[in-house]
């Protein structure tokens, strides 16, 4: 009783801090979104390995199909463009949030704005592409286009969500590091993934 | 004339193909060892800096304690 009492005493009488044992070394939401990304990223790598092979072995003159369109990489380029600037603006945005500095809130802002202007000019592309007859089932071009850019978009979706929560409480001055970290770390990996996937299916 | 396939696997053994399937098998192989190495590394670095931040603010706040490098 006496040595619990006195190592109490020494603790608190004690000029150094407690053990900080549930501080993470990590935020939880980084470490579970990171996890995600990698199991994210094999599936993409998946998905691009099938479609490289798939091309590889397309016999002479099938690839593209005849009387198929052909992808708009010139246009595209513009997306990839407005993606990458948005990728780096939060990444600007993530070092004057560190030293919390108010214009971090505005390039958060216009990160979101650029991964929304990304999105809605893939939908117009896509919707070019289906009223020019390419479609899931028109060729194996179609198939894989349409599921490899559109699971791309659909992360892409979902970052975006994350990220405009982060921004939203980032206004309100109530953003938790936790969560703009883990959004950081989602939007990063479609920003990431898309050039790879840009230079190997529209090329 | 048209060829058609039964599957990709079946032109396997093509010239066209063997580079493919040869670059996609180290890639599919390479990736994931690649993402969990670096992020094993990463976390090894931020449990390194912890320490280090956590040490120095036991130095500032009672000077008798020996510096990290000295223990």
């Amino acid at each position: 009783m006496a040595t619990t009492a006195s190592a109490v005493m020494s603790q608190v009488m004690s000029p150094r801090p407690l053990p900080e044992a549930n501080r993470p070394v990590v935020p939880s939401a980084v470490l579970g979104t990171l996890i995600f990304v990698v199991a994210e990223v094999m599936f993409f790598v998946g998905m691009i390995s099938a479609f490289t092979i798939s091309r590889a072995g397309a016999p002479a003159g099938t690839w593209p199909v005849p009387g198929q369109p052909t992808l708009p990489a010139e246009a595209t380029a513009l997306n990839t463009v407005a993606l990458v600037l948005s990728g780096l603006l939060l990444l600007v945005g993530q070092v004057l949030f560190a030293k919390k500095q108010a214009a971090a809130k505005w390039l958060v802002l216009a990160a979101w704005g650029l991964g929304v202007a990304f999105v809605g000019l893939q939908g117009r592309e896509w919707s070019q592409l289906l009223s020019a007859g390419l479609t899931m089932t028109s060729s194996r071009l179609g198939a894989f286009f349409y599921l490899i850019v559109g699971m791309h978009g659909l992360h892409a979706i979902g970052a975006l969500v994350a990220l405009g929560l982060a921004a939203l409480q980032l206004l309100r001055d109530r953003l938790e590091g936790g969560l703009f970290f883990g959004a950081q770390v989602f939007w990063y990996f479609v920003v990431l993934m898309w050039p790879i996937i840009y230079a190997r299916v529209y090329f | 004339m048209l060829t058609t396939l039964a599957c990709s696997v079946c032109g396997a053994g093509q010239d066209g193909t063997e580079w493919a399937y040869l670059a996609m098998t180290g890639v599919v192989s390479l990736t994931p060892l690649a993402m969990i190495g670096g992020v094993a590394f990463w976390l090894y670095r931020a449990s390194k800096r912890r320490e280090a931040e956590d040490a120095a603010r036991a130095e500032a706040l009672d000077p008798r304690v020996a510096p990290t490098s000295l223990r």
